[in-house]
């Protein structure tokens, strides 16, 4: 723009044209938020990026079609990985029914990477309101009463733009995470540059580890391949080690972590029931393997007694009786077979919890 | 304070609510204070070597004058050396002091002796290579004869400090931006309709352009030895895109920005890739810097009046000047060093050819030259964009290894280049940076809607900073 421009232009700012501009910009933009709330564009498009990991808005996605179809949701088993690739929900309602003849709808949420803390304030915050399950079954192993490093860290899970008014209650968080549910043009930030940076080797890049543990099946379940052997052969674990000597002053934080979410369950109206997890029998192969299995269960029956809460053991102390290498695919997530193993043995203990009035 | 982060329009809607309801001359007082608060804003201890920079030339174009006036010759020459020297030794000290004090000892070393270097720990001011540029250039103007200095101290402070352009430019010349100082503005329409076009434009460029190129570029040079041939050349031509779109889009925030307070700074960039010859390159490539560089640098070492050798070696030492002052790096003077033989092996074939009828260029001629240009631009980015030597030469090895494959690595290329043809051609046609703001209002909605959905679904928005803040 040269000088005379200024001297030329007699027109002073007239509000009509910019407000005319701007309903112009502010209508397009309307076209496009219903346009991306059409479910066929919706699965045309990248999963959404609103919440802190693909993992929950899938899953979110899954329930929401289930609570479509089935018009309720019985039963809701939250928890880590462990709980999303070992427990079946659709073997879980199959054998229920089977036993008592009652009609069961249970959804699987659990998480990967998040150990107590966070799965309680997704069950608190998002699974337990959303689903309004009769029970709430919340898996545990004894590797996660301590913060592993590879777990996802808690405070940058609170700070994502919806989980963020979780913990921050002040208005301009309440505002933002309103805006991230409620605007879908909002839900999809970074899809542009992740897209690009598919191609950074030249081709498309195969789905990393993340995209395919998010996948579920309808119930949310997420089947884990390949089996253990596979695993090992490809030198994949060799990391792994049995389970080290739990310290008591480090594991506070799960234990209250497990109360919360009860109460959250209580809360709501829902029975809560603590599961322990079985792990491959090599996690107890050291000496003193045995006796810190039991430590581990007594600990979660005391807290599950403290509570007045059910809680399920189906190795019934025995800590070598998952020790088939096809059930799992590491030492502690199983693969389909061992997932139908446990599930079944699950079902078969709480087929007489209360999933109906 | 980040031209693309909410905070940045949260003050700048402050700044405009409280200017429109000010007098003219409280006006230039409330935008001083502001531009004081956004510079502290990146650190406060910084505003007292601004300051100091404004006093010294504000003072040193005031003896001028008077020593003119007073027809003392020696005693303007002697002003003007005393701002040159105190605004270069501001920027030696605080840009190149390590730079060169290790390049001395790295001699000394290499010539057998032992030597300690004394290395400061020294941080770089935000915007001192362009704020210290201006203030330059208002003692020059003023020494030449070209402009009266101003006697209104808060006119002169706000043309050093004015906050659109204080960091990264345009480095305005201070004999335009006073005059705009000093005359009350009138915001036109025609303001405020390029001023939000320049700002969303350069929205665009930054967050949906720049930005995910940068992702990319990033991982190639941060490890060349991992890539094929192809991927790292998309790598240069990702890093090509990046630059450019990231200065121009700050450029275009910085004069947007301006413009809504009625305010004109220069333009710095016009659509450089489409340059047919590299001397083009250079009219079209942050111009601010180049005509400052030719105005005051190239054309005082005598510009082409005293042969082929002598323009030869202007052109050179005006282009190694020219990428030292981008970075104390032996990379930036190699990157201005390379710039140099292009525009001097150029300079050479046009005096051969000078005697020969030109035939008009067809479309075919005229694209091949952009591509040879484009191409010859690309390759240098190499030198600018690597921090090391080691990076820099890994990343040739892996280029000149012609590897073969991973030409999906074109895609992002492909993409990138759309989206910045989709706004450079509709510019460049016009001839108009704002000629979105002439188009119809439901093409123009479609634009800036497309704009801020790219922005949307781009997101890291306010995560990046601009390239050229750290220069």
């Amino acid at each position: 723009m040269n000088r005379s421009s200024i001297s030329s232009s007699e027109r002073i700012a007239r509000p009509a044209v910019f407000t005319a501009g701007f309903c112009a910009i502010a209508a397009v933009l309307a076209v496009t938020e219903v346009a991306l709330r059409i479910p066929a564009v919706q699965n045309a498009m990248p999963i959404r990026t609103h919440l802190h990991e693909p993992g929950v808005v899938v899953r979110l996605q899954t329930l929401e079609r289930l609570k479509r179809q089935s018009g309720r949701i019985d039963a809701l088993f939250v928890g880590s990985s462990i709980v999303r690739c070992n427990i079946r929900p659709t073997l879980f309602d199959e054998v229920v029914r089977r036993q008592t003849g009652a009609a069961v709808v249970s959804f699987n949420a659990g998480m990967s990477g998040l150990w107590p803390p966070a799965v309680r304030l997704y069950a608190e915050r998002l699974w337990i309101p959303e689903a309004r399950p009769r029970v709430v079954m919340q898996g545990i192993r004894y590797g996660e009463l301590v913060a592993s490093p590879r777990a996802r860290k808690y405070d940058e899970i609170v700070t994502s733009p919806v989980e963020s008014a979780w913990e921050d209650t002040g208005p301009a968080a309440w505002l933002r995470a309103t805006a991230y549910n409620q605007l879908h043009l909002l839900q999809y930030r970074g899809i542009w540059p992740a897209w690009l940076k598919r191609f950074e080797r030249g081709r498309a890049a195969a789905p990393e580890d993340d995209e395919l543990r998010i996948f579920t099946d309808p119930r949310g379940w997420t089947p884990r391949l390949p089996t253990l052997p596979v695993n090992r052969a490809r030198n994949l674990l060799r990391e792994e080690t049995p389970n080290p000597v739990l310290d008591p002053s480090r594991s506070a934080n799960a234990f209250e972590a497990i109360r919360q979410t009860i109460h959250a369950a209580q809360r709501s109206g829902a029975t809560y029931v603590l599961i322990n997890v079985p792990e491959h029998a090599f996690r107890w192969s050291s000496a003193d393997g045995a006796a810190r299995y039991a430590t581990y269960l007594r600990a979660l029956r005391r807290l599950a007694d403290e509570q007045g809460v059910r809680f399920v053991d189906v190795t019934d102390g025995d800590p070598y009786r998952f020790s088939q290498d096809a059930e799992f695919a590491d030492y502690h997530h199983m693969s389909p077979e061992g997932a139908t193993h446990f599930t079944t043995l699950l079902a078969a203990r709480l087929a007489q919890e209360p999933f109906h009035n | 304070m980040l031209f693309n982060t909410p905070e940045y329009f949260f003050f700048f809607a402050t700044v405009l609510l409280v200017y429109f309801a000010l007098s003219f001359r409280a006006q230039n007082r409330w935008l001083l204070a502001t531009s004081y608060l956004f510079y502290a804003s990146w650190d406060w201890r910084f505003l007292s070597l601004l300051l100091l920079s404004t006093v010294i030339d504000y003072t040193a174009g005031l003896a001028i004058q008077r020593a003119r006036e007073r027809e003392q010759p020696r005693v303007m020459r002697a002003a003007l050396i005393v701002s040159l020297s105190a605004q270069l030794g501001i920027l030696g000290f605080f840009k190149y002091f390590n730079f060169f004090a290790e390049s001395a000892a790295g001699v000394v070393h290499a010539l057998g002796f032992r030597a300690s270097v004394p290395v400061l720990n020294v941080i770089l001011p935000v915007g001192i290579s362009f704020y210290t540029f201006q203030t330059m250039s208002y003692t020059i103007d003023i020494y030449r004869g070209q402009f009266l200095p101003t006697r209104n101290f808060t006119d002169f402070a706000l043309s050093v400090a004015f906050f659109p352009h204080l960091v990264a430019g345009p480095i305005q010349r201070a004999r335009s931006l006073i005059v705009q100082i000093e005359r009350p503005r009138v915001v036109s329409e025609d303001y405020w309709s390029r001023g939000f076009t320049l700002i969303m434009i350069g929205l665009i460029r930054k967050v949906a352009i720049a930005d995910p190129a940068g992702a990319l570029v990033d991982a190639y040079f941060g490890n060349p030895a991992q890539y094929s041939s192809i991927p790292l050349a998309c790598g240069l031509c990702l890093y090509g895109l990046q630059i450019y779109n990231d200065f121009a889009g700050y450029s275009e925030i910085a004069r947007g920005s301006a413009n809504l307070l009625g305010f004109d700074l220069m333009r710095n960039f016009r659509h450089p890739y489409f340059a047919r010859n590299i001397s083009e390159f250079w009219t079209r490539w942050h111009i601010s810097l180049s005509t400052w560089l030719r105005d005051y640098l190239y054309i005082p070492l005598g510009g082409n009046r005293h042969g082929v050798p002598r323009t030869c070696a202007n052109l050179m030492t005006t282009m190694l000047l020219g990428g030292l002052w981008h970075g104390a790096s032996w990379n930036f003077v190699a990157w201005g060093g390379l710039h140099g033989t292009y525009l001097t092996a150029y300079h050479l074939w046009r005096a051969r050819r000078a005697h020969r009828a030109l035939e008009p260029p067809t479309w075919a001629s005229r694209f091949l030259s952009a591509a040879v240009v484009y191409g010859l631009v690309t390759f240098s980015w190499l030198f600018f964009r690597s921090h090391d030597w080691p990076t820099t030469l890994a990343y040739l090895a892996g280029l000149v290894a012609f590897t073969p494959g991973s030409e999906g690595a074109l895609v992002p290329v492909a993409a990138l280049w759309a989206m910045t043809l989709a706004i450079d051609l509709p510019q460049a046609i016009a001839d108009d940076e704002c000629t979105l703001a002439a188009w119809s209002m439901p093409r123009r909605a479609a634009f800036v809607a497309a704009g801020l959905v790219a922005i949307l679904f781009s997101g890291n928005v306010g995560h990046e900073p601009f390239i050229y803040f750290q220069f």
